[in-house]
């Protein structure tokens, strides 16, 4: 049997049929062989338009209807007129059944192909869902993992320019309240040498105008002659500490700038002139020094506090050689990509004294210093340190111990995310 | 959308009676083929299961010539109110020239005659069938329930609709005639100037109205 064209081709299944596509549905050949005894001969069907199309040819027709209209014909030679209207009408109800079978098989296949339709669309749609949610489900731990790293390090930035802040703020407060009584001391103790002498010159008055004997005695009573000789001293020494106080002060300043300097982009070449300027002025020769540098690199950085940070550096890698061995500064630097900014790593390295692991521990605390007393107010290092934690940057030292020397590395932010100046 | 075939001479129109599940559809129609004279009505095809419950649809094929000559067929047909076979009563309910529908009066029905209405404006976009211009009739069929949806409450309800109430008790055939007769001349108005436009139809709208008219007194 074959099948007629079906709803899902756009074809209502209730169109109307010609009596050929009809048949379709019927054994045509077991319909008229099971007529022939009751026709009493060879039987033919034609069409609405009168084409012949199964059994035999024949003179005498009888219409074929299906609901008003005529839609072929049945013939037979042999069959009177009533017997042929019997046939047709058994025809008829073939033809009723046959035109039941089809509305019902296109609609219901029809029906069957949408819903096969439907599903297969909602099955593609949840399928694209499962493959999104899979996707981001792959996903989210890593985007969780970046979020957290960069709140993290957010939070450490945070964190770190409070600590400067704060730090600067009480350094700010310290060199202000200790300047002024500073300033005045020092003015007193410079009056008060002036005093010294102009009592020694009284004493020299009172001696040759009065019995000297009386004068002698008072004088030796009072060890004036011991209180003249170590007052200068004292005063002598007292002045050194006040320059050594200013100069902690001074140091000092550079934590207040430090947390909040102006920036600006500088060429390393710039900045490492100024250190062995400032160097040399500290009283330092830089003869040993070695260098392996990039000059052309840009940083984003203030001039003067990092030349001061690196100045001392510097100074702490000379003094650790003490005028032996060499010291070298090497740069190399990585650079940035679109989401992260390059990097200048700019090495000193001295093949001086070295640290002792507990050294190498303090090395970064305020007032820590190996030096002999007065050489040194063990500040350098620690405001070298603030200076580049306030420019983004971080420095470490690195030795094997005891005269093995020391490496201190100091990484920097480039200027523009890394790409060359 | 009629179908009109001009070597047959003939012009063919499709009404639906659309509703929720166990309504009265099939009712309905079975009491318009009693009305019908036996000349103009052909044979009812129904398919059913055991519970009466339509499984395909129903379809009452009505037929007159016209005086000139032309064949005018109405194919009446009911869909499945159940809402597993929604895509039957689609291809049911495409190129219908006009639809009834069929609400149940029972107070416990207001649910799934409101679901079935929003499905019959569903579909009507799915085949193409302009909803706000589709003849439509509505029917509350059951009134011989003991204790119907009060028939002022269902025209209030519906009072701002465009849409005709018609009460029915389809059972005993009361009201299926005036059902039956608003949808038809509210369709053949449709059909008429749909025809009109083709330009092919020696027809007008009162001769096919009159036609069933004379059908649906016949008897």
């Amino acid at each position: 049997m074959e099948t007629t064209a079906s709803p899902s081709d756009g074809t209502p299944f209730d169109r109307e049929l010609p009596l050929s596509e009809l048949f379709a549905y019927i054994d045509g050949d077991a319909l008229l062989s099971s007529l022939m005894p009751l026709a009493g001969g060879r039987i033919g069907i034609r069409d609405a338009h009168g084409q012949l199309f199964l059994g035999c040819d024949a003179d005498n027709w009888q219409p074929l209807e299906l609901e008003w209209e005529v839609v072929g014909y049945l013939g037979c030679a042999e069959a009177d007129a009533a017997t042929l209207r019997a046939l047709a009408g058994m025809v008829e109800v073939q033809l009723r059944t046959a035109r039941r079978i089809q509305m019902v098989s296109d609609l219901h296949h029809g029906a069957v192909e949408e819903d096969y339709r439907r599903l297969k669309e909602k099955n593609e749609q949840l399928q694209a869902s499962e493959e999104r949610y899979r996707c981001l489900a792959a996903s989210l731990e890593q985007r969780v993992q970046a979020q957290l790293k960069t709140l993290q390090e957010n939070e450490k930035r945070l964190a770190e320019a409070r600590r400067l802040a704060s730090m600067g703020h009480l350094a700010a407060g310290i060199a202000h309240e200790v300047n002024n009584p500073l300033g005045f001391i020092n003015a007193n103790l410079r009056s008060a040498t002036r005093y010294v002498e102009q009592l020694r010159v009284l004493a020299r008055g009172l001696a040759e105008a009065f019995d000297l004997r009386d004068v002698r005695a008072a004088w030796e009573r009072a060890d004036m002659e011991f209180l003249l000789e170590d007052f200068p001293d004292l005063l002598d020494e007292s002045q050194q500490g006040v320059v050594r106080i200013g100069a902690i002060v001074s140091a000092l300043r550079g934590l207040t700038d430090a947390s909040s300097a102006q920036m600006e982009p500088l060429q390393l070449g710039t900045v490492l002139g100024q250190v062995y300027r400032r160097t040399e002025e500290r009283g330092f020769s830089t003869a040993m020094l070695r260098t392996h540098v990039d000059r052309a690199v840009a940083l984003h950085a203030n001039l003067e506090l990092m030349q001061q940070a690196l100045a001392e550096v510097l100074i702490n890698a000379l003094q650790a050689c003490d005028g032996r061995g060499e010291v070298t500064i090497e740069t190399r630097r990585e650079d940035g990509t679109e989401e992260q900014c390059g990097w200048l790593e700019l090495a000193v390295v001295d093949s001086g004294a070295g640290m002792t692991p507990e050294t190498l521990e303090h090395a970064f605390d305020p007032f820590y210093t190996t030096r002999a007393v007065g050489s040194g107010v063990g500040l350098g290092l620690t405001v070298s340190r603030e200076i580049i934690l306030a420019h983004g940057g971080g420095i470490a030292l690195h030795s094997d111990g005891p005269e093995t020397g020391t490496t201190a590395r100091i990484r920097l932010p480039l200027h523009g995310g890394g790409e060359s100046p | 959308m009629a179908d009109y075939d001009a070597s047959s001479n003939r012009v063919t129109l499709k009404v639906v009676y659309y509703g929720p599940a166990l309504s009265g559809k099939t009712t309905n129609v079975v009491a318009l083929h009693d009305m019908l004279s036996p000349q103009s009505r052909g044979e009812i095809m129904m398919f059913e299961t055991r519970q009466d419950r339509t499984l395909f649809f129903d379809l009452l094929p009505v037929g007159f010539r016209t005086r000139s000559g032309m064949l005018v067929k109405l194919k009446l047909y009911t869909v499945p109110g159940q809402v597993a076979h929604d895509s039957t009563r689609k291809a049911v309910l495409s190129r219908a020239d006009g639809v009834c529908f069929v609400a149940d009066s029972a107070k416990s029905q207001s649910v799934n005659n409101a679901e079935s209405f929003e499905n019959l404006e569903a579909n009507c976009r799915r085949v193409g069938l302009d909803f706000e211009r589709l003849p439509l009739v509505i029917q509350f069929n059951k009134r011989d329930l003991p204790d119907p949806v009060p028939e002022k409450d269902l025209r209030d309800r519906w009072s701002a609709a465009p849409w005709p109430l018609h009460m029915a008790t389809a059972l005993t055939g009361q009201g299926v005639q005036q059902t039956f007769l608003d949808l038809m001349a509210r369709s053949v108005e449709s059909v008429a100037r749909e025809l009109d436009d083709i330009g092919a139809v020696a027809v007008t709208a009162d001769e096919i109205r009159d036609g069933f008219l004379t059908l649906a007194k016949g008897r």
